[in-house]
């Protein structure tokens, strides 16, 4: 009798996946077979156990708390990619702009490649004799200037028979940069900052600092991160510098849609007032709103918890009635 | 797949975060239902979440609709679930490689004991000892068999759904389950078939 056939019937048959004739086959042999009937009864006390083993669903809370951090985590890396789109497009446009210029760049990097080749012999650690860096700054000395930061030195060999020594350190030089608050580079490292600094310290300093221009903004990749940090920064003050920042944009289904966002999961107050009031701003201006937009006023009309916020959201809603 | 999830797709395709997020949220609460499942601790399955749609983000563009989007996203539920290494310092390695894995299981098979520390039967009452029993056991399967078990008892996937996902046969993912299956009940024998 062939037993292994209906072991794979009995395990088919608690998975659910037997038609009825393998059903009614197996149910006959098993009338017949005391072997397959102690097989088929320990595979059902199996599944028996296995049925009291319900594991429930993830808690809400640990799927909000998920989306939260996934949401942070896509913008971050949203924004990597277009600061990349950004530099490569930068590079590929001066490319291809005329074929006298792309003949330059290759020389260039022919040139480059060249002295690299004869600068570096291993990539990361930069290699220099004693003559290199008096050459390059002047003495040591100068190299360890205020500016310069040594550290990290690694010795390699200290115990030379011919006296010479040798070992790395990583020296970090602070970078001064001054332009203007609109230059797309000065962006660039500014909207990095905002959305990837540790310090909410700052990511505030950078978003005052670009508040202290008295021109309007219009960089999308500025705009874009503000958004993300007024709807996900963890630090109130930092979302709080970035909602003031917001009336230097013009005003858009973007910038609304952000501020019904804050509207419905901020859970300070004060940023909660401040969207509402760019929201009845926004409405007298004579921005429009849709059925969802109306929707979250509503809500908000009557359940926030904030007598402000559910009376300026009525005073909206009565606009459109 | 709907009209309504093939635009959304489209959409988080030209990079629309807002988009994409709309069609993750129809699947990401069973995602980490599952990674939870597999792992057994929030940390890990929070980790396991936030691999995975970083991963269906930055691979979004090459998914041409060849199969349904659910598949694809299970696939690298799978996938990532497989090579996870927990947080927790449980696990060492896991193999996803089948040589690697016959290997282990021979392993298993030689030289496996199980320390006899559970209470006795009769004193196997709440649920929570089942749980934890259960989980000793499934601990014990290689991870693929541990996976495709999962996938079949606590997710209900048909064979062929979980063939689909694991890009592999259905008499493979037959074997893999069956295997499972007399594993776990070796495992289990000493509390329930006493």
């Amino acid at each position: 009798m062939n037993h292994k056939k209906y072991k794979i019937l009995i395990d088919e048959y608690f998975f659910g996946d037997i038609n009825n004739a393998e059903k009614n086959e197996l149910e006959e042999h098993l009338k017949n077979c005391a072997l397959c009937r102690s097989e088929f009864n320990s595979t059902k006390v199996l599944h028996e156990a296995l049925l009291k083993d319900k594991l429930p669903d993830p808690d809400e809370n640990i799927l909000t708390e998920a989306r939260k951090e996934l949401r942070i985590s896509l913008r971050a890396e949203k924004m990597k990619l277009s600061l990349w789109k950004r530099i490569s497009g930068k590079f590929s446009s001066s490319f291809f702009l005329t074929p006298q210029l792309a003949a330059a760049a290759f020389s260039f990097l022919i040139i480059g490649l060249i002295i690299g080749y004869f600068v570096f012999n291993s990539p990361g650690t930069v290699h220099y004799s004693l003559e290199n860096i008096q050459q390059q700054n002047g003495n040591t000395e100068a190299m360890l200037s205020d500016d310069m930061k040594i550290n990290n030195i690694r010795f390699i060999n200290k115990n030379s028979v011919d006296g010479t020594v040798d070992f790395t350190f990583d020296a970090v030089k602070p970078v001064h940069i001054k332009g203007k608050i609109n230059d797309p580079e000065i962006q660039s490292i500014l909207t990095y900052s905002m959305l990837n600094e540790d310090n909410p310290g700052t990511r505030l300093n950078t978003i005052s600092l670009i508040n202290s221009s008295s021109q309007p903004q219009q960089d999308n990749d500025i705009k874009n991160a503000l958004l993300s940090v007024i709807k996900f920064d963890n630090n109130q003050g930092v979302r709080w510098e970035a909602m003031k920042l917001l009336n230097k944009f013009k005003f858009d289904d973007q910038i609304k849609k952000t501020l019904l966002y804050v509207l419905q999961n901020d859970s300070s107050s004060g940023m909660r007032i401040e969207a509402m009031n760019k929201l009845v701003e926004a409405s007298k201006s004579g921005s429009s709103f849709d059925r969802d937009d109306l929707s979250v006023l509503r809500q908000k009309g009557e359940q926030d918890d904030n007598n402000y916020i559910r009376y300026q959201a009525k005073t909206v809603l009565k606009e459109y009635k | 797949m709907t009209q309504q999830e093939t635009e959304l797709i489209i959409s988080a395709q030209k990079g629309n975060i807002t988009a994409f997020e709309q069609l993750i949220y129809n699947y990401d609460k069973k995602v980490l239902s599952l990674a939870l499942k597999y792992v057994r601790n929030e940390e890990d399955a929070r980790d396991i979440y936030q691999d995975v749609f970083i991963r269906v983000f930055k691979g979004l563009k090459n998914f041409q609709f060849k199969s349904e989007f659910s598949t694809w996203l299970y696939r690298i539920v799978t996938n990532v679930c497989l090579t996870h290494k927990t947080n927790i310092k449980k696990r060492e390695f896991i193999s996803i490689h089948p040589d690697e894995e016959q290997e282990e299981n021979e392993n298993m098979k030689q030289g496996f004991e199980i320390v006899d520390d559970k209470p006795a039967p009769d004193r196997i009452t709440d649920s929570s000892e089942i749980s934890e029993h259960i989980n000793q056991a499934l601990e014990s399967l290689p991870a693929r068999q541990k996976m495709i078990f999962i996938l079949k008892h606590y997710e209900g996937y048909k064979l062929k759904e979980i063939a689909e996902i694991l890009k592999c046969g259905e008499g493979t993912i037959k074997k893999y389950l069956f295997e499972a299956v007399r594993k776990m009940r070796t495992q289990l024998e000493d509390l329930y078939y006493a």
